[in-house]
């Protein structure tokens, strides 16, 4: 995966680490899962979906900002 | 910038533009980002930004392209929208000038053209430059004029035409009035790099005013190329596509010398590689024929220049064909297009059908003449003919297909279908075991849109999963609901399609609506064997239906291609036996076969240990048949049609 992912997604595990959140996660690479990207709709990467709980939620142009990305997906 | 700015200005430009609502729909998408997709965006939920600026990658035919992404507000558009404009920087170069010029605030629809890298102004009839976005100060200074721009000096006539007031429903506010497509010209200048220009008249009253876009490659001619590829040409095959056709026979149809016809050749392949060849040989076919017709038709070369045929493709089946002729030749065009279907049905391949416009003239635009012959077309194929010609009443059937297509798509995009619940009830105890959850549209303009016509239609334009997901979230809003009633709640059966073991949100809701049930009640999927499921999902799907206790049946048994591998390959708890059968137990001739079936496929379920349910019964006697031949459930009129929420609630909940 791109290094600048990484860092984001590292950022999002370590904040769930420190009990701030609880998460499960699912990783999809687009490039060797390309028939998941393209039912999934997938624009652009990164793309985080919250699926839990509903309504669904999608997030894109995902900033190296955890803390933001955790407080959207918490509203 | 004037209210109801065209969208066909968006879909000139080659940055992709995308309009998403404050949830992250997709509300709009212009050509570029269609094409940068490949998939139909809007109605989907392509996401909210976090960022008003960030790089991006899109993934794109097997690689990640880096692309600068902008937001732009866009209430202008809809109330609470933003514009997303997605330019491909995929060399470093690009990346860097990107970053440095972030636009701090955007508050209105100007600033989505200010973020357009593509130069735009908005100018009056004469030419004189009324506002400018950065894109064309940067590439042509402070000019005043269209005129002035350099690369414009020796098309000044196609300037003075391109600017020409023109009639349009925007312009006179009479939505009957006539729709002229925007005007497009390509100005070959010898040292410069050729330049699109693009006008498209506004709204608004007073002196006619027009949108301009020029789209230069100072730097790269061949974006251009590609760029006008994609614009007026078909990707695969080298000739025009339909923008382009229209384009290319547009000067003829505006001059009154000349006459047109047109046919629109139709041939359906049985796969994408199937169509392409098909294709191929349809072009090749039609040039060999038209040169005949032309000769035959010709005293003399002189005569024979002045017959002109152009050819595009009109769509992924359909080869169209623009014939022009003098209109005091011997032979019209009509007769010409006339004697072209025929050679080519003579000549050409089985499954053909051929659409004809005679007379061009009795259309408002020579789009729309097209689009009728493509109508016709499509009519022929319809009534088992190889040509046929267009008639008034077919653009009333069209036009309720197209108002009907937008009305599904709008209903997804506001949620706007509703689910009723119609019983299963058990043949020996006659009481209910299950409800089969179903989607209902209503339109205020069009009436009910039953499934049989809106579940093409999003299967068309691949958003059957949202369908799903949207049933699912109604049916987990009513169990809940329910239960906060302290109903004892029954097993709900959903319907679900290939699709959905692939879309994550779909799954999710249908995991949260599992999550309800309980104590003798399940969640129950409805595949359908009209719609199978690839073998290759099947382990997804037996994993999702193990972890959450979900039941699985299988609908429409004996309709599709009766695959007895599913009743071995996925734990199947009911077989429900498509309504024909039902129905032939009430015609003599019919019913020892329909009984016949019926045993063999209750001894097979009780082998199998599955329920069977039949479906669509309406009398007394059929209920009594298939009692008799061990049928365990019945789902069908006799005992109930689908009802409201409150209607099953009342009738069985309590």
């Amino acid at each position: 995966m791109p290094e600048m992912d990484q860092k984001q997604i590292e950022a999002l595990i370590k904040a769930a680490a420190e009990g701030k959140l609880m998460l499960e996660v699912d990783f999809v690479d687009v490039l060797s899962q390309g028939d998941r990207a393209l039912s999934e709709h997938i624009i652009v990467t990164p793309t985080l979906d919250r699926l839990d709980p509903l309504p669904t939620l999608r997030l894109i142009a995902i900033p190296d900002d955890a803390e933001k990305v955790l407080k959207k997906i918490n509203e | 910038m004037d209210k109801g700015f065209p969208q066909l200005l968006l879909d000139g430009i080659p940055d992709a533009v995308l309009i998403v609502d404050s949830q992250g729909n997709g509300l709009f998408a212009n050509q570029a980002a269609r094409n940068l997709f490949g998939f139909e965006v809007v109605g989907q939920q392509i996401g909210v930004p976090l960022e008003d600026f960030a790089v991006v990658r899109v993934p794109h035919e097997g690689v990640m392209r880096e692309v600068e992404l902008r937001v732009a507000d866009a209430s202008d558009w809809a109330p609470g929208s933003r514009a997303v404009v997605l330019r491909d920087v995929t060399e470093r170069e690009k990346l860097k000038v990107g970053l440095q010029d972030k636009v701090a605030e955007l508050k209105n629809f100007a600033d989505l053209l200010e973020v357009i890298p593509a130069p735009v102004v908005r100018t009056d009839s004469i030419g004189n430059i009324e506002w400018a976005n950065e894109g064309f100060k940067k590439s042509f200074g402070e000019v005043k004029k269209l005129a002035d721009v350099p690369a414009l000096a020796t098309a000044k006539d196609k300037l003075a035409k391109l600017l020409t007031p023109v009639i349009t429903p925007a312009t006179t506010g009479d939505p009957k009035s006539p729709k002229i497509s925007e005007q497009i010209f390509e100005a070959g200048i010898s040292e410069h790099i050729p330049l699109v220009v693009q006008a498209v008249p506004l709204t608004g009253s007073g002196d006619p005013k027009f949108a301009v876009v020029l789209n230069t490659t100072l730097e790269r001619q061949e974006l251009m190329e590609t760029y006008l590829k994609s614009v007026f040409m078909d990707a695969d095959l080298g000739i025009p596509n339909r923008r382009g056709l229209v384009m290319q026979s547009d000067s003829d149809w505006s001059d009154a010398k000349f006459e047109q016809a047109i046919i629109v050749v139709s041939s359906p392949g049985s796969d994408s590689v199937e169509q392409e060849l098909i294709i191929l040989r349809l072009v090749d076919l039609i040039k060999v024929q038209w040169e005949e017709v032309r000769q035959g038709a010709s005293h003399s070369d002189a005569d024979s220049a002045k017959l002109v045929m152009r050819i595009g493709r009109v769509l992924g089946d359909s080869i169209g064909c623009i014939v022009s002729a003098p209109r005091d030749s011997d032979t019209g065009a009509a007769s010409l297009a006339d004697s072209l279907a025929n050679k080519v049905i003579e000549h050409g391949l089985d499954r053909l059908h051929i659409g004809l416009v005679g007379d061009t003239r009795a259309s408002t635009s020579l789009d729309l003449a097209l689009e009728e012959a493509t109508i016709a077309a499509q009519e022929a194929s319809q009534l088992g003919k190889k040509l046929h010609s267009f008639t008034d009443d077919y653009s009333r059937v069209m036009k309720t297909r197209r108002d009907l297509a937008e009305a599904v798509r709008t209903a997804v995009i506001n949620k706007t279908f509703t689910i009723v619940y119609q019983p299963r009830i058990d043949v020996a105890t006659k009481k209910v075991v299950a409800a089969e959850v179903l989607a209902r549209l209503h339109d205020d303009n069009l009436g009910d849109v039953s499934p049989a016509q809106f579940v093409p239609i999003l299967q068309r334009f691949n958003l059957i999963s949202e369908l799903t997901q949207l049933v699912g979230q109604l049916a987990l809003e009513q169990m809940q609901s329910w239960k906060s009633k302290g109903l004892k709640p029954v097993t709900l059966s959903v319907n679900i399609s290939p699709g959905d073991i692939t879309s994550s949100r779909a799954l999710s809701v249908l995991r949260s609506l599992a999550r309800e049930f309980g104590d003798g009640s399940a969640l129950e999927l409805e595949m359908s064997e009209m719609d199978p499921f690839p073998i290759d999902s099947h382990d997804s799907l037996k994993a999702l239906l193990k972890n959450l206790g979900i039941e699985l049946s299988l609908d429409d048994f004996g309709k599709g291609y009766s695959s007895f591998s599913y009743l071995v390959s996925l734990p199947i708890s009911v077989i429900k036996v498509d309504k024909s059968f039902a129905d032939d137990l009430l015609d003599p001739d019919k019913k020892p076969a329909s009984i016949a079936l019926y045993r063999s496929i209750v001894a097979l379920a009780r082998e199998l240990r599955i329920a069977i349910c039949a479906e669509g019964v309406e009398t007394q006697a059929q209920v009594d048949e298939l009692a008799m031949l061990g049928i365990d459930q019945i789902q069908g009129y006799i005992f109930s049609k689908p009802l409201t929420g409150a209607e099953f609630e009342a009738g069985y909940l309590k």
